[in-house]
C-alpha cells in the first residue's frame, strides 16, 4: 500500500508531454529521410528535445529537489503555446513563410512563461541547491535563445532585418549546449546512480561539469563577437564531457545492479556522441562546412539518445505508477523485466549507426545521407514502438 | 527473523533507495525493515515489487515511514 497525498508525481501531465515529444521525434526521423539535413528536420528534433525537457522538468526535477509537481492541467496549459509554436515553426520551414511571424513570438512568449513558472517553482524547493541552480541557469539560457529565435523567425518572414539570421550559431549554442546539455548534465548526476542502483559520486569537483558545460554554451553563444569564443566554448565542452564521462564510468563501476539496462546503454552511447559533437564543433571553427556534422552528432546522437534512454525509465515508471493508482490491489508485471531487450538493443544499434552515418555523410558524402537517415529512422521508430508497448503493458491493464 | 531500522532523513536521492536495497540484500532470512523517509521513495516501489517484497509507505510526522517485510 502506498499512501496518497504525496505531490512529487504527475503521471498524466508528464506522460502526455513525453508522448508529444516522441511524436516530434518521429516527425524528425521522417523529415530526415524526406528533407535531409534541413532546418525543418533540425527543428522537429529541437521540438522533441524541448518538449522532453519541459516534461522532465515537471517530473524528474521535483523528484530531486522536492519541488511540487504541478497538476496535469497546468502542465498542459503551459506547454500548449510551445507545442503550437513548434508546429507553426515547422509549417514555416515547410514553406508557409507567414507562419514564422506567428511561431517565433509565440514560442518566445511560451518559453518565457514556462521559464518564469519553472524558476519560481524550483527556486524555493528545499533540496539540491546545485541542481536547482543549474536548471535555472539552463532555463535562462533557453529564454535568451527563444528571444533570438523569435527575431530570426521574423527575419525569415521579412519582418526583421535579415542580419538577424547571422545569430543562428548563437541561437544553436544557447539551445543545444547552455540549455539542453546543461539540463541533461545536471539531472544525470543523480539519475544515472538511481537507474543503475549505485551510490552517488560525491566530491568537490564531481558536479563541476554541469557548470563548465553551461559556460561553454554561453561562450559559444558569443561567436558573433569572435570565432575564438566558439573555439574556447568547444574546448570547455570537450573538457566538460570528459569530466562527466569519468563520473559516469565511476558510477557504473559501483552499481548494485549487475546488468547494464537499456537506459544506461543509451546514456553511455550518448556520452560518446557528446564527445564527437564537442570535438567536431571545435574542428568546424576552422572548417565551417563541417558544422552540420557537429549538429548531427549533438542532436541525433548526444541529446536524442540521452532523452530516449531516460524515456525507457520514465515511461515504464509513469505507466507503472498509473496502473498502481488505477488498480491498487492488482499484481502488476515487474517493471524490472518489462523492457523487451532484443528490440531495444536493435533500435539502439540502428540509432547509433544512423546518427554516425548521418553526421559523417553531411561532412564527407552527402549522397549517403538518405541511407543513414533510413537506418536512423528505423531505429527511432523501433525505439518509440518499444516505449509504446512498455507503457501499454500497464496503462492497458483491465480491472 | 531480523529487524532493521534506517533513518534516511537528510540524504539525497538515490542514497535512501540504495541504503534500503543494500540492507534488504544483506538481510539473512525473513525480517522487517523500517525506514524514516523525507519523501516517498517512488522509484523504490517497483524495485521492491520486482523482488517480491511486501511494503507500506505511510505519512509519519513531516515525512513517511516505509515498512518492508521479507518472508524468506
Amino acid at each position: 500500500m502506498i499512501s496518497s497525498g504525496d505531490n512529487v508525481s504527475d503521471p498524466a501531465g508528464s506522460g502526455a508531454l513525453l508522448a508529444v515529444a516522441l511524436a516530434f521525434f518521429l516527425c524528425g526521423c521522417v523529415s530526415l529521410i524526406v528533407n535531409g539535413a534541413s532546418l525543418l528536420t533540425l527543428h522537429a528534433f529541437a521540438a522533441f528535445i524541448v518538449m522532453a525537457v519541459v516534461g522532465a522538468s515537471n517530473q524528474l526535477v521535483p523528484v530531486l529537489t522536492g519541488a511540487k509537481a504541478a497538476p496535469a492541467r497546468t502542465v498542459m496549459l503551459l506547454s500548449a503555446p510551445l507545442v503550437l509554436g513548434f508546429v507553426l515553426l515547422l509549417g514555416g520551414f515547410h514553406g508557409i513563410h507567414v507562419l514564422f511571424s506567428i511561431a517565433g513570438p509565440l514560442l518566445f512568449v511560451g518559453v518565457t512563461a514556462w521559464g518564469i513558472w519553472t524558476i519560481n517553482r524550483i527556486r524555493t524547493a528545499p533540496l539540491e541547491a546545485q541542481t536547482r541552480a543549474a536548471v535555472i541557469a539552463a532555463t535562462v539560457a533557453f529564454i535568451a535563445a527563444a528571444g533570438i529565435g523569435a527575431v530570426m523567425a521574423l527575419a525569415l518572414d521579412g519582418r526583421a532585418a535579415v542580419g538577424a539570421l547571422l545569430l543562428a550559431p548563437t541561437h544553436a549554442s544557447l539551445v543545444v549546449i547552455a540549455f539542453a546539455s546543461t539540463f541533461v548534465f545536471a539531472v544525470s548526476y543523480r539519475f544515472v546512480p538511481m537507474f543503475s542502483l549505485a551510490h552517488t559520486t560525491e566530491g568537490r569537483w564531481t558536479r563541476s561539469a554541469q557548470w563548465t558545460i553551461a559556460v561553454a554554451g554561453v561562450a559559444g553563444g558569443l561567436v558573433f563577437l569572435s570565432i575564438w569564443y566558439m573555439r574556447a566554448g568547444s574546448i570547455i565542452a570537450i573538457v566538460s564531457v570528459i569530466a562527466a564521462v569519468v563520473v559516469h564510468l565511476h558510477t557504473l563501476k559501483k552499481r548494485m545492479r549487475k546488468k547494464i539496462d537499456v537506459s544506461l546503454r543509451y546514456a553511455s552511447a550518448a556520452w560518446v556522441f557528446a564527445l564527437f559533437a564537442a570535438g567536431c564543433t571545435l574542428g568546424a571553427t576552422w572548417h565551417p562546412d563541417k558544422a552540420p556534422a557537429a549538429v548531427a552528432f549533438a542532436i541525433l546522437g548526444w541529446l536524442s539518445l540521452s532523452i530516449l534512454g531516460y524515456s525507457y525509465k520514465v515511461v515504464g515508471f509513469l505507466a507503472w505508477e498509473y496502473a498502481r493508482r488505477m488498480h491498487p490491489t492488482a499484481k502488476l508485471p515487474p517493471l524490472g523485466n518489462a523492457v523487451p531487450e532484443r528490440a531495444s538493443n536493435v533500435s539502439l544499434a540502428l540509432l547509433v549507426v544512423g546518427a554516425l552515418g548521418a553526421a559523417l555523410s553531411t561532412a564527407f558524402a552527402p549522397e549517403a545521407l538518405r541511407m543513414a537517415a533510413v537506418v536512423y529512422a528505423a531505429g527511432g521508430i523501433g525505439a518509440v514502438a518499444v516505449l509504446a508497448r512498455l507503457g501499454w503493458q500497464y496503462v492497458g491493464l483491465k480491472a | 527473523m531480523s529487524d532493521i531500522h534506517l533513518d534516511n532523513r537528510g540524504l539525497h536521492p538515490p542514497e535512501p533507495m540504495i541504503r534500503i536495497l543494500e540492507a534488504l540484500d544483506n538481510m539473512q532470512g525473513p525480517g522487517k525493515l523500517t525506514a524514516i523517509m523525507e519523501r516517498q521513495p517512488r522509484f523504490l516501489f517497483p524495485e521492491l515489487e520486482t523482488r517480491g517484497l511486501r511494503y507500506t509507505c505511510e505519512p509519519n510526522g513531516d515525512g513517511y515511514l516505509l515498512t518492508v517485510e521479507r518472508d524468506a
